[in-house]
């Protein structure tokens, strides 16, 4: 199997059963499903990278940009807990 | 880049999409969140897709960037490093030929250097299988050209084909960035890939009059020999 395959495979399962585990616990905030599946992309491209030790230019873009959103979440996040 | 990933993930993404208006306009924020998360696994893929390379490429890419000083060396000292390469079929074989004369000139070949009236002649030999009858039609020759070069080498993400009398037009259109990347020596992958595939499919000689990139597209035009 390639690498590529693999990561695909692990990470859209995972990012699946992370999305069925929030419903069942009636979670209701969608800040919360995008966290996740951020965390679940980064835990499986560090496990499984599908392009080995080669720089990629796009997919460093699609990495900054990942980890903003996730930043401005957890941001929001700290804020509302200091400053409400 | 792999196709089938960009598809999936295009598909993905819009799915998303469709769902995340519909989260959206009934106040679901939980199917909201799933969607953006539909959203964002569409867009991995789709980006993955994008940047993937099987790895034998770019070992194949680095092998020919390694062997291009030697090959222009060569060339240099031959006097060939400023020709377009021509094709030509001898009997079973087709002949990948640099030269400054018409290679419609030579009697015989020979791989490797020749030497004909006191030019150098370089001569490589192109394995011809007879599986595949030689075409006629335009249209033919064009969708042969683009299962190959598109669907089975993945260089770019279509052709345009045209021919006026004995001149060939292509367009190769979307054509892999890191193919620009190495030198464009006379032997280089993409003239030598893209005349050895139409010299099979026209079952003709050819040679290169012009050859242009311009953006990410690769322009030439053959001139088929009598």
């Amino acid at each position: 199997m390639r690498r590529i395959d693999l990561f695909t495979l692990s990470f859209t399962v995972a990012a699946a059963l992370s999305n069925i585990i929030l419903i069942l616990l009636g979670e209701s905030r969608p800040d919360v499903y995008v966290s996740i599946t951020i965390l679940i992309y980064y835990i499986f491209y560090s496990i499984v990278n599908p392009f080995q030790e080669r720089v990629v230019k796009t997919v460093n873009y699609l990495n900054i940009i990942l980890f903003l959103i996730f930043s401005v979440i957890v941001g929001y996040r700290v804020y509302e807990i200091l400053y409400t | 880049m792999d196709t089938r990933y960009i598809i999936a993930g295009i598909s993905i993404v819009s799915l998303g999409a469709v769902l995340g208006l519909y989260a959206y306009l009934t106040g679901l924020t939980s199917l909201l969140g799933i969607s953006t998360s539909i959203i964002l696994v569409g867009a991995v893929l789709t980006v993955l897709g994008y940047s993937y390379g099987e790895p034998t490429t770019n070992l194949l890419i680095d092998y020919f960037r390694n062997l291009s000083p030697f090959i222009t060396s060569i060339l240099e000292d031959l006097r060939l490093s400023n020709i377009l390469p021509s094709s030509r079929i001898s009997g079973e074989s087709i002949y990948i030929i640099l030269s400054r004369r018409n290679p419609a000139d030579f009697d015989e070949l020979n791989p490797g250097v020749n030497i004909v009236g006191g030019e150098a002649v370089y001569v490589i030999p192109i394995p011809h299988e007879y599986t595949v009858p030689v075409s006629s039609e335009l249209y033919e020759i064009e969708a042969r050209l683009r299962d190959t070069l598109v669907g089975e080498y993945g260089l770019c993400t279509d052709i345009d084909l045209n021919r006026s009398g004995e001149l060939i037009r292509l367009r190769v259109i979307g054509v892999d960035r890191r193919l620009f990347d190495i030198p464009l020596t006379p032997l280089n992958p993409l003239d030598l890939t893209i005349l050895s595939i139409l010299t099979k499919l026209l079952g003709k000689g050819l040679y290169i009059e012009r050859r242009v990139i311009e953006g990410s597209e690769y322009i030439a035009e053959f001139r088929v020999l009598g």
